[in-house]
């Protein structure tokens, strides 16, 4: 009896070893030598019809490990994106890998036609990480923005991540991965705003920059906005979390840091006009004083700062109503949560409802810190 | 001529045909002393038999020779035990009736005393052989604690274990164990607290040994233990009198032997691989640690290799860029596969290892270091291999070193781990830890399971295991199987 259950055991134990290697994937082996690293990825539309795709690759050829790696640059075209990625597979010796491509970026042309397929087909692909930035060209195409220079790493791509990730922004972006606009470029009644790239002259040098972003509707880029604009449509979203904001005194420039915008809405109905009261909560430390001037104390400069940052959203909020016709300030998804029952009277005609809604801005502003500046300041409350 | 032909041979009490006897039993051994000698009145006739360098020349002079020479018998017929008594001053002055008896005390260093007339041989015991000081155990070096160590003399041993526990508990049953070299062999135990089946257990299997010779108790070892074809030993091993009394004191059982200063120790649990001599002698803070980074760096010099292997090959998602980026950018040009990679550099530390281990002190030392420099930098710089594949390597040898006594368990579960990994990535590293785990799960030590101490929470088990817990909570005895006695500490103590 020992004897069989040792046997048995043993078969037993065979089996699941068997069974588990069975689920295992041998066939998923490939040297890390043997594929071609895609940094990051750009779709213009093709005047011909069709799409252009630009691929940035990493480029280790000739170096080691000390030495930084370089980019090439793969363009196909073809009638479908799918057909365009499979160009490009065969232009290369190695099979492509999409799982640490870091960028993707939509060219003009592109934005202004449709997204949607070939973001349908990044969804199906099961190479391709969900985490990748999405970004587009503010003018030209997506494959000039690979051509452009960076002052961080010589890949493009990367330099972009970078810039995405790991430096602060000021609030002049709206850094966004694929993943998290995707529900809202696959909406029709919503908008998205996807951070736009784009090339600067600083110091004599062209380089890259990544300010402003696009308005995205239904997958079509509806219009742009610059970085101030896009800085208080973060504000009034409630995801501002810091920007410098210059401050004309008459005289001179001044400057504070606005440190934490908090935003809380009210709607109401007025007969069947919309109603949306919208307080902002900024904190702020100033930055540059001038020396007797309306910064001299904390109230006056208080107030100014309440008074800019309610010229910014006031302006926006009629550019949002009046220019673009939208909602770029999540506030039908805000009151879709929060008060269901008054979404239910706009849900059909959203668009319509917050172009002709009144909106109320008010803004209230603290000292949340008193930075080093050149100027002095009294005691708070004088 | 072997001892069972010896033992046919009957003593005659003629002195002259015994002599003649043991000349043929040590036909062809030039170091044989063969001494006639007499009473001081000449009445007695008398042959000694003794070894050079086995026997201390002046003991046998000052007290087998000249008490001899001054003794005038007279009329009185010759005796053994008025010899014993009378006449010899030796310590230890045996009558012996069995030749085989006595050729066996005289290969142990006592001199034979043959008296005309008398059937029957006296042995007294002059063993002066030379012996190794006592030294502290290279393996074994602590350190705060006892530096002594074992030497090949179990007489010694037996005196050193005995120092430790100066308790009449302590039993060390003698016995002989090899047919042609005749050692003894020697086992400890604690009456009151060894676990009887054990024993047993061992008597049993050692009645059925019959070596040719017995230089080492590992040779013991390998015929005794259980699992006898697997590279994980069941019976432990140690140098030093203190560590054998420590394992004494759990209920285990100590194997020593004579010419050999390993002492065998029986059973063995797998946890006794993460402990050393220190964890008891330097705090329990710092044996706790200490343990912690044995057991921590047993699995990553078992698992490492194979994990690279397997991201690099199957899992490349889960590496960050950056990093993924550096190791492609070192790749590139390399010729060989990750796994052909893997395996040349870890053959080639194995074989700088072993180099380095086989030559003497310092030389040693330099070739391995100097080695693995050279070698590492040159096969980087050759292309050959990856500087990270190196560093993987490196991190691998280093924290292999910090448990030597499972340096082939963990080779060859190494290169188990790596192929899986290669053919199958992560699951395939499953797969291999689980087998590893079901054979370790699956071992026993004379029948207490060798992963004992893993399968219970109960807290008194727990103590010694992964971490060393203060002298004054370890009331009990790491495992209540092992021993009679569990309290190892009263209460009011702690």
């Amino acid at each position: 009896m020992c004897v069989w259950m040792t046997i048995r055991r043993r078969f037993g134990m065979a089996a699941l070893c068997l069974s588990l290697m069975l689920c295992a994937g041998c066939w998923n082996y490939q040297e890390i030598s043997d594929v071609t690293f895609i940094a990051g990825a750009g779709v213009d539309a093709d005047p011909a019809g069709g799409y252009i795709l630009t691929l940035e690759t990493v480029d280790f050829s000739g170096g080691d490990a000390g030495t930084t790696p370089k980019s090439s640059l793969i363009t196909t075209s073809a009638p479908t994106i799918a057909q365009a990625v499979e160009n490009a597979e065969r232009s290369v010796s190695a099979r492509l890998y999409w799982n640490h491509a870091s960028t993707f970026v939509i060219g003009e042309s592109l934005a202004e036609e449709n997204i949607m397929p070939v973001l349908d087909f990044i969804m199906h692909n099961l190479d391709t990480a969900m985490n990748v930035w999405l970004l587009a060209a503010e003018s030209g195409t997506a494959q000039s923005v690979f051509g452009l220079k960076t002052r961080g790493s010589a890949i493009v791509s990367y330099a972009l991540r970078d810039i995405m990730q790991d430096n602060p922004h000021f609030g002049q972006t709206i850094p966004q991965r694929l993943f998290e606009a995707l529900p809202g470029l696959k909406s029709s009644d919503r908008a998205v705003l996807t951070a736009l790239v784009s090339q600067v002259n600083q110091n004599g040098e062209d380089t890259i920059s990544v300010s402003g972003c696009a308005v995205m509707r239904g997958a079509r880029r509806l219009s742009t906005l610059d970085g101030d604009q896009t800085a208080a449509a973060l504000a009034l979203q409630g995801r501002l979390s810091r920007r410098v904001l210059e401050i004309n005194t008459g005289e001179e420039m001044a400057a504070v840091q606005l440190l934490g915008v908090e935003r809380s809405l009210a709607a109401s109905t007025q007969g069947e006009r919309l109603r949306l009261e919208i307080r902002v909560d900024a904190g702020y430390a100033p930055i540059q004083i001038p020396v007797g001037g309306v910064g001299h104390t904390e109230k006056s400069l208080t107030a100014r700062v309440e008074e800019a940052v309610h010229e910014e959203l006031t302006e926006i909020i009629n550019h949002a109503q009046t220019n673009l016709g939208c909602d770029i300030f999540g506030v039908g998804a805000y009151l879709q949560a929060h008060n269901p029952e008054l979404w239910e009277l706009y849900a059909g005609t959203w668009d319509a409802a917050f172009s002709w809604a009144e909106i109320s801005v008010t803004v209230n502003a603290r000292m949340v810190r008193d930075s080093t500046g050149p100027g002095t300041m009294e005691a708070a409350g004088s | 001529m072997l001892r069972s032909d010896i033992e046919k041979m009957q003593l005659s009490g003629v002195l002259e045909q015994d002599t003649a006897m043991m000349r043929e039993i040590f036909r062809g051994d030039d170091i044989l002393n063969v001494r006639p000698c007499a009473s001081g009145d000449g009445k007695w006739k008398l042959m000694l038999f003794f070894f050079d360098g086995m026997v201390n020349n002046s003991y046998v002079d000052e007290y087998l020779l000249r008490p001899l020479q001054i003794f005038r018998p007279g009329e009185l017929e010759p005796a053994l035990e008025y010899a014993q008594k009378r006449i010899f001053a030796a310590d230890m002055v045996v009558v012996q009736s069995d030749l085989a008896t006595a050729v066996d005390m005289m290969l142990h260093g006592d001199t034979l005393i043959f008296i005309d007339g008398c059937k029957g041989v006296l042995s007294a015991s002059t063993k002066g052989y030379n012996l190794r000081s006592v030294q502290e155990p290279d393996g074994e070096k602590v350190v705060r604690g006892p530096k002594e160590g074992f030497t090949e003399n179990l007489t010694g041993n037996t005196a050193m274990l005995r120092r430790k526990l100066l308790s009449p508990d302590l039993k060390l049953q003698v016995q002989m164990i090899s047919k042609r070299s005749r050692q003894r062999l020697c086992i400890a135990y604690l009456d009151t607290l060894v676990n009887r089946h054990v024993l047993d257990r061992l008597l049993q299997r050692l009645k059925g040994v019959d070596l040719d010779i017995l230089l080492d108790t590992r040779y013991l070892e390998e015929i005794i233990r259980d699992g006898r074809w697997s590279p994980l030993k069941t019976m432990g091993s140690t140098e030093k009198p203190d560590i054998a009394a420590a394992k004494l004191l759990e209920g285990k059982i100590v194997i020593m032997v004579d010419g050999s200063p390993t002492a065998s120790t029986l059973p063995f649990l797998f946890l006794e691989y993460f402990q050393a001599g220190d964890d008891y002698y330097t705090g329990f803070w710092n044996g706790s640690i200490a343990r912690l980074l044995r057991i921590l760096g047993f699995f990553i010099t078992l698992t490492l290799p194979a994990l690279y292997q397997a991201l690099v090959t199957f899992h490349q998602e889960i590496i960050p860029s950056k990093l993924l980026l550096s190791i492609a950018a070192s790749r590139s040009g390399v010729p060989f596969p990750t796994f052909v990679e893997l395996a040349l550099m870890l053959l080639a530390f194995e074989i700088l290892r072993e180099a380095g281990s086989m030559m003497p002190g310092s030389v040693g030392q330099a070739l391995s270091t100097v080695g693995a420099l050279v070698v590492g930098q040159a096969a980087v710089e050759a292309r050959i291999v990856s500087a990270p594949l190196v560093i993987v390597v490196a991190v691998t040898g280093l924290t292999g070193m910090m448990t030597p006594k499972l340096v082939t368990p963990v080779l060859l579960g190494r290169l188990f781990l790596m192929v899986l990994a290669g053919l199958l990535g992560f699951p395939g590293i499953g797969i291999g830890l689980t087998a590893i785990l079901v054979m370790l799960l699956d071992k026993e030590s004379f029948g207490i399971p060798y992963m004992s101490y893993l399968g219970t929470l109960s807290p008194s088990d727990l103590r010694d295991t992964l971490i060393r817990a203060p002298m004054f909570s370890l009331r009990y005895r790491p495992k209540k199987e092992m021993t009679r006695d569990y309290v190892r500490m009263d209460d009011h103590q702690t």
